[in-house]
């Protein structure tokens, strides 16, 4: 991602093919985000518009005046949001949620593990909840999403029940000796070849950007 | 950033609001393709949030809840996950910022400033994804596309400005309701919480 932000014009081709091999390496599931159409859209129009209606015409095609340094422009950064497309899903496909909390707890969010935790949990006993709630009001002779004040109602009771659920999970966690001071950050794997895989990352990095 | 257990369940709970809310309708809207459901979405989730910090009025609390919806959004059956979390997380810091800006009392008008400030992200978020995606040239080639359109279609530039300054207002006003919202909402509940747990909802 480095590589494809710092490298200016045409050297972008070399990010790319960088973030494609370490895709390929080791996060293939980053190439599932190339079948997303939004992507090739975005992609078209900013080389159609480029090419054909921004940029300065310096040739023809057909009838059109067509500028090639605007295509040039346009492929160039249409390499570059690929590359960093591919990288940043891949570090989305190989980092957990879990995996994404411990590493902000190390960062100063202490308690984000066991917050995330409790959250996870805490989504079926919420969706039971509010479709209760939403079952009662309707016994009760009214639609929530035809009377905006029984949809009022309905959250503050849902909101009610969770918040009084947090007070007993609070209590659980505390007679169980949880503490925030106390607790530890999620574990995070290390991998054998990480530290090396690091190096060799960055000084392919600057290598790039030196020649 | 210290919270106690307690804190940091409530977090919990009003970050799944969030994160459910995301996943469920954030998930549903994208994949119809409704125009302004980032709109729709923030004014929902902030609202949540700003609730949350009724209870846990503590520096961070709000971004925290964000962070938690955020994580959660990752666990979303739809496809683009990455967007609306960069997205739910900035608003979080944004409402920060407002609350911040507010001198962080339980008044309404730091919970309006954050509403406002958090909501506006829907705003910039496209022209940030894009920017950060292909480079800041994306956005002198906005600029030039709009210039050519108002020169092709006859009609003054500065009514494009004006259409953009609109839209900007509008979130501006959800932000703003999503704030009042949630001041409303975190006052109803503190009462219904002193009320005994029969008089409330079925428990789920």
């Amino acid at each position: 991602m480095a590589a494809a932000v710092l490298l200016p014009g045409w050297r972008a081709l070399l990010a790319l093919a960088l973030a494609a091999c370490l895709a390929v390496l080791f996060y293939r599931a980053a190439f599932r985000a190339l079948s997303h159409p939004g992507l090739w859209v975005f992609i078209a129009m900013l080389l159609v518009s480029l090419t054909f209606w921004v940029g300065e015409p310096t040739t023809s095609l057909g009838p059109l005046p067509a500028s090639l340094t605007g295509l040039a422009t346009g492929v160039q950064m249409s390499l570059r949001a690929i590359a960093i497309t591919l990288a940043v899903r891949g570090l989305a496909a190989r980092v957990s949620p879990g995996e994404s909390a411990g590493l902000l707890e190390r960062v100063g969010f202490k308690g984000l593990g066991f917050t995330v935790g409790v959250a996870f949990n805490l989504l079926p006993s919420m969706e039971r909840s509010v479709r209760q709630t939403l079952d009662t009001a309707r016994l009760r002779g009214g639609h929530v999403w035809r009377r905006p004040r029984l949809l009022r109602l309905a959250a503050v009771t849902a909101l009610t029940t969770a918040v009084r659920r947090a007070e007993d999970v609070a209590a659980a966690a505390e007679v169980r000796g949880f503490s925030p001071e106390r607790s530890r950050p999620l574990p995070l794997r290390h991998g054998r070849y990480d530290l090396l895989l690091g190096l060799a990352l960055a000084a392919t990095l600057a290598a790039l950007l030196l020649t | 950033m210290r919270f106690s257990t307690k804190d940091l369940v409530t977090i919990a709970v009003f970050g799944a609001l969030w994160g459910s809310v995301e996943m469920t309708l954030g998930a549903w809207l994208h994949a119809a393709n409704v125009p302004f459901s980032g709109l729709l979405l923030s004014g929902v989730g902030v609202s949540i949030a700003l609730t949350g910090y009724v209870f846990v009025p503590r520096a961070g609390a709000v971004l925290m809840i964000s962070l938690v919806a955020a994580l959660l959004k990752a666990f979303s059956v739809g496809g683009v996950v990455l967007e609306p979390m960069i997205a739910i997380v900035m608003e979080g810091l944004l409402a920060e910022l407002g609350l911040f800006a507010g001198g962080r009392r339980r008044t309404v008008l730091p919970f309006l400033l954050a509403g406002a400030l958090a909501v506006s992200w829907a705003f910039v978020q496209p022209f940030f994804t894009q920017g950060v995606l292909f480079g800041e040239g994306v956005v002198e080639i906005y600029a030039r596309t709009v210039q050519k359109a108002a020169d092709l279609l006859g009609f003054d530039a500065t009514m494009v400005v004006a259409i953009l300054v609109v839209i900007v207002l509008a979130h501006v006003v959800v932000g703003l309701c999503a704030g009042g919202v949630a001041i409303g909402l975190g006052r109803q509940l503190t009462r219904r919480l002193r009320a005994p747990a029969s008089a409330g909802a079925p428990d789920g």
